[in-house]
């Protein structure tokens, strides 16, 4: 061991959704606290080239690890995309901010359709964090008639105004409209208005490639300046942990870590918060065998990495006779609802929400779906551009217990350390909703008068929301942390990510994330308040 | 996770360490051949360029043939394409070996079919053999099973050891796409008015005829 540090009130490891909100309340409460994050800082005018003619040559490199044996991972049984974003500000860096709430009836599934779990609490208890978290962010989003009806009660209106409809959403609008549902313009943490110091939202439509002007909220330029500016909080880039130690009581005494040099180092902590996701957290645990946890640190349960779950992204697009230049704007164009809640009538439980999808329009991401070459391609390619729109689904996956993310026996990462293997597959309610989803997206399409509707087959993982894998709950025997996110087992340990979500609901989830860490900062603060840490 | 689908997860680690290792020993192998003592002429010394002119002749009609000028709109030639490739390719040693081997196969297999060189084709020639030769490669399906993944890979590394011209082919084919629809004039062609920062698109409506 090089290097043992002096002891920080807090270790968080990873600057996302869920570390970079908990670094920054426990930062201003006063703790002193240590962020590791294994990627690195992203500047955005030296980063991202969505300003050049080749933006969609190098945009799809931008957050690629220099070395793949960084980021690599099995799958077990059927296909797995695992795709996320290590560094500061985690996978915010790359998401589309599509920022909704959770539906009243997602914390109460048990009770209401009898499948999965009830959440530890419910979406009244939840509601205060979300108001904090869009009130940081600037959460844009529409009010009055243009709001969307199944919303769940909010104490305060969003922060800015909604983006409007460009061509595109409008000509989807007209085919939601003859169907009788809602299109409505979805929450995004992209503001309309100047915020936080930084400029309003152009419409340049490259979140996924990072902002160059720093318009999306991601986390990088929301709660990390704010952060670090407490003075208190110290985010150590390119560091990679791999063990969380514990004392002979059990409780958690340090993080060890790689940095970039790739020398072995230890930190002591008061308390440690695990915010890597859902894959990477419970991943850590599992790596923290100890002879009071063999099994992995606090896996009395059995179930860290069980449950893992995702959402069902079905996807479709329409070609239409008129020119639509989707392009424009943000890329999302709208959301729809309608299908949120259990329908008795399916045959399967839960639903989803759809979204308008107007990414990957530009002239060589097209040119590359089309594929081929030739006189033909051109032909095609011009009867395609600028007159396609893209609808995606966010589809409840029920949380299943065979589905779970294990640490891999023989392949290891570039540190030499197991590389997670992920198990999920779509089951029965799964495969039912799929089929039902992508009846649902074809509909819409031929109601706004697409020339032709083109579906795609779906792929694993392609949601990129990863949830589940260390649940809440108030008992023991059947969840890893308590309604507070702290682990059962070990009174200083906490988890700060997507992994303690019980279900997904048919929401995007990082504004539930993000409410969730606020939540549970404020339950640590708590329990350093009481003297237990 | 089951026993079978372990087996098959050790298969799949194995297969891949394997293939990697034939790549790496052929990359190896690939760089110590001497096919540039066998061109006629030598590279040109001026900076950012690569090709010998025998070389950019075959290139400009290749790319004419990937992406023509017709009655659809402008094609590789108006864009400049060739000159693009050249640039790119003095970042990258792999990709100047690819295509120095990838030009002469392709040249030699021509004169092997026709007894006359690629550029002294018709244009219907031409069409027909990069189709074939796109056959041969496999196309751009997607790779389903295990077994029929690690079979891709094998022919690919095949394709690479003995028939450069049908390993170069959609690398070329890729390359070519992306040189057009990063220039201005397929961008006219196609009505987008990028790039997209820094000044966004404030103006949603606007439609283009």
């Amino acid at each position: 061991m090089d290097r043992v540090a002096r002891r920080a009130d807090v270790v968080v490891v990873g600057s996302g959704a869920g570390g970079g909100v908990i670094a920054k309340e426990l930062g201003e409460s006063g703790l002193s606290v240590v962020v590791l994050e294994a990627g690195r800082r992203f500047d955005p005018l030296k980063d991202y080239p969505t300003d050049l003619e080749d933006f969609e040559i190098r945009g799809p490199l931008v957050f690629q690890p220099g070395d793949p044996a960084r980021d690599r991972y099995t799958v077990g049984g059927a296909s797995f995309c695992f795709d996320r974003v290590k560094g500061v500000g985690g996978s915010t860096l790359h998401y589309l901010a599509i920022s909704p709430r959770l539906h009243e009836s997602d914390f109460l599934v048990r009770s209401r359709d009898g499948v999965a779990e009830d959440w530890p609490f419910r979406y009244q208890d939840l509601e205060p964090y979300y108001t904090r978290v869009e009130y940081e962010l600037g959460v844009s989003g529409p009010a009055g008639a243009d709001a969307n009806p199944f919303d769940a009660p909010r104490s305060k209106r969003f922060p800015t105004p909604p983006h409007p409809f460009n061509l595109a959403s409008q000509v989807v609008k007209r085919g939601a409209d003859k169907l009788g549902l809602h299109l409505v313009r979805e929450a995004v943490a992209i503001p309309t208005l100047d915020w936080g110091g930084r400029a309003a939202c152009v419409g340049a439509g490259t979140c996924r490639f990072g902002c160059r002007i720093r318009a999306k909220s991601s986390i990088d330029v929301t709660y990390v300046p704010k952060a670090e500016a407490t003075g208190r909080v110290e985010i150590r880039e390119q560091c990679t942990a791999c063990e969380v130690t514990v004392t002979v009581d059990g409780k958690a005494r340090s993080v060890v870590y790689f940095d970039a040099e790739g020398r072995e180092n230890e930190i002591p902590a008061r308390a440690v918060v695990v915010a890597g996701n859902a894959v990477e957290t419970p991943r850590l645990l599992l790596l923290s065998k100890s002879r009071l946890f063999p099994d992995g640190l606090a896996n009395s349960s059995g179930l860290v990495g069980k449950y893992f779950t995702e959402h069902l992204a079905v996807c479709a697009r329409g070609r239409f006779s008129e020119r639509l230049d989707p392009w424009r704007g943000i890329p999302t164009g709208g959301m729809m609802q309608d299908f949120y809640e259990t329908n008795p009538r399916n045959g399967f439980a839960r639903g989803w929400s759809i979204v308008v999808r107007l990414g990957y329009q530009w002239p060589l991401s097209v040119a590359h779906q089309i594929g081929g070459w030739g006189a033909e391609h051109k032909r095609r390619m011009k009867e395609r551009f600028a007159h396609v729109v893209g609808l995606v689904s966010v589809g409840e996956q029920l949380p299943d217990i065979r589905n779970e993310v294990l640490l891999d026996p023989l392949v290891k990462d570039s540190h030499g350390f197991p590389v997670p293997c992920l198990v999920n597959e779509p089951r029965e309610n799964d495969r039912d909703m799929i089929r039902r989803i992508s009846g649902c997206l074809r509909d819409v399409l031929d109601a706004a008068g697409a020339a032709e509707v083109l579906e795609e087959e779906f792929q694993p993982g392609a949601s990129s929301h990863f949830m589940g894998t260390c649940r809440m709950g108030k008992d023991p025997k059947v969840s890893v942390v308590d309604p507070w996110c702290r682990a059962h087992d070990v009174p200083n340990l906490f988890i700060g990510d997507g992994s303690v979500l019980v279900t997904g609901g048919a929401a995007n989830p990082a504004l539930t994330i993000s409410a969730v860490a606020t939540r549970t900062a404020e339950g640590i603060l708590g329990a350093f308040e009481r003297g237990e840490l | 996770m089951s026993l079978a689908d372990l087996l098959r997860q050790r298969a799949r680690y194995v297969a891949r360490e394997v293939f990697d290792l034939l790549e790496g020993a052929l990359e190896r192998r690939l760089r110590r051949s001497r096919v540039s003592e066998r061109l006629g002429s030598a590279r040109p010394s001026e900076a950012g360029r690569w090709f010998t002119p025998e070389e950019r002749e075959l290139i400009e009609e290749l790319t004419s043939v990937i992406l023509p000028s017709d009655q659809i709109g402008p094609g590789a030639r108006e864009a400049g394409v060739v000159d693009r490739l050249e640039r790119r390719l003095a970042e990258s040693p792999e990709r100047r070996l690819l295509y120095e081997r990838g030009l002469w196969g392709l040249d030699r297999l021509a004169r092997r079919e026709m007894g006359r060189a690629f550029t002294q084709w018709n244009p219907r020639e031409r069409e027909e053999f990069l189709k074939t030769l796109d056959r041969i490669a496999g196309g751009a399906g997607e790779a389903s099973s295990a077994i029929s993944r690690a079979t891709d890979r094998a022919r690919r590394l095949y394709f690479r050891w003995r028939l450069p011209a049908v390993h170069f082919l959609p690398e070329l084919v890729d390359d070519t796409l992306q040189a057009f629809y990063t220039s201005p004039v397929a961008w006219n062609w196609l009505g987008y008015d990028g790039p997209p920062m820094p000044l966004g698109y404030l103006d949603l409506e606007r439609r283009r005829a």
